[in-house]
């Protein structure tokens, strides 16, 4: 139970932000993504004990990730009309040195991630392990799709993804 | 902006929102604390019920007059253990399926949940509705052999099978209704983002 818990920790500490983002990813409104993150916790909780090494710890991280926030979101769909997001860019551009350049990221960033949000599910969970910087065998293990499905897909969103963003330049 | 790296760069500029480790472990606790309750109250409202309505109808079978009335006791008893074993061996098909499958499989299993609890209720008839009847229609029976009237005799046989079918119908329609939209809807879903290419 002790190394259980020592183990728990030491994954949220590694993967806490690549949770952070898939989370943003999923979730539009920021006061329910520490919720989301809590239930993805949760999951990642109960499942250590049943992991034995199979698949790498990343792939079976990523695989509870996405499918909890799939399910929590979809029960939530239909337990509540949807709630508009709420921005949360003023606390973010805060955080840079520079604000012009700043700016000019975090609304790039809204761009993509606003993109992201609107994508089905399986294209969501595709780009961001591509974002994550796993390979594409990786890939295959989280989603079960094929190499070259997985290889035709992105190369469609990451064009959806690029004009979403050159969209977002030509409106400033 | 078009590179994959350059996205990537965008992605990972994300400056992950700090979360204190300690304070998601007391968040979990928090959580597992009211999950483990919810089942414990879950499985205590189940054995309390099982157990009073097999607890009342053994200490009436113990004070019965006749064989026949004390066999119709023994079935209503019966019947409450058999009810609360049944939920207790078939509950798990409530939950959710374990998340650290592919996506696709989980979804699957999402849907199958469903299916596997339509199938359930359906079979609500034989495992629970119909041997709760014919107990009750022993105990009926038992109670015409022992010298009742018949007004009361048809007037319990009434009773208890409108009851017994207004139970079957709430069941075989709007709970099943309910859980089969929820069903299409997952499957619509997933079907809609599967053919998303």
């Amino acid at each position: 139970m002790r190394s259980e818990q020592t183990k728990f920790l030491e994954i949220i500490g590694q993967y806490q932000p690549a949770l952070w983002r898939l989370v943003n990813s999923y979730e539009a409104n920021p006061g329910r993504r520490e919720d989301l993150f809590q239930e993805i916790a949760l999951g990642i909780w109960q499942a250590l004990p049943r992991f034995r090494g199979d698949a790498s710890e990343r792939t079976w991280l990523y695989r509870i990730a996405h499918n909890i926030a799939i399910s929590t979101l979809e029960s939530r769909r239909r337990r509540d009309t949807r709630e508009l997001p709420m921005p949360d860019s003023v606390e973010r551009i805060g955080r840079w040195r520079d604000p012009d350049q700043a700016l000019v990221v975090e609304e790039q960033r809204q761009a993509m991630l606003a993109a992201i949000q609107e994508l089905p599910a399986i294209d969501k969970q595709l780009i961001i392990l591509h974002l994550e910087g796993l390979s594409y065998q990786e890939i295959e293990e989280v989603s079960g799709l094929t190499e070259s499905a997985i290889a035709s897909r992105l190369s469609r969103i990451r064009d959806r993804l690029t004009d979403s963003i050159r969209k977002q330049e030509i409106r400033k | 902006m078009t590179s994959s790296d350059e996205l990537r760069r965008l992605w990972q500029s994300d400056i992950a929102h700090a979360i204190n480790q300690r304070d998601v472990l007391r968040e979990l606790e928090r959580r597992m604390r009211s999950f483990d309750r919810t089942i414990r109250m879950r499985d205590l409202r189940e054995t309390v019920a099982g157990l009073l309505v097999t607890g009342i109808y053994l200490w009436m079978a113990a004070g019965a007059k006749t064989t026949f009335e004390r066999g119709a006791d023994l079935a209503v008893a019966a019947w409450g253990v058999w009810v609360a074993v049944f939920l207790r061996r078939y509950f798990h098909l409530t939950r959710k399926p374990a998340p650290e499958q592919s996506l696709s499989a989980y979804r699957e299993a999402l849907v199958e949940r469903y299916a596997a609890q339509i199938r359930l209720a359906k079979s609500v008839k034989y495992w629970f509705l119909l041997p709760m009847w014919l107990a009750l229609l022993l105990f009926d029976i038992a109670y015409r052999v022992d010298g009742g009237t018949n007004l009361k005799f048809f007037l319990v046989l009434v009773v208890v099978s409108a009851a017994s079918g207004f139970v079957w119908w709430l069941n075989e329609g709007p709970g099943i209704r309910c859980l089969e939209k929820k069903r299409r809807d997952l499957a619509a879903l997933m079907e809609q983002e599967g053919a998303a290419e």
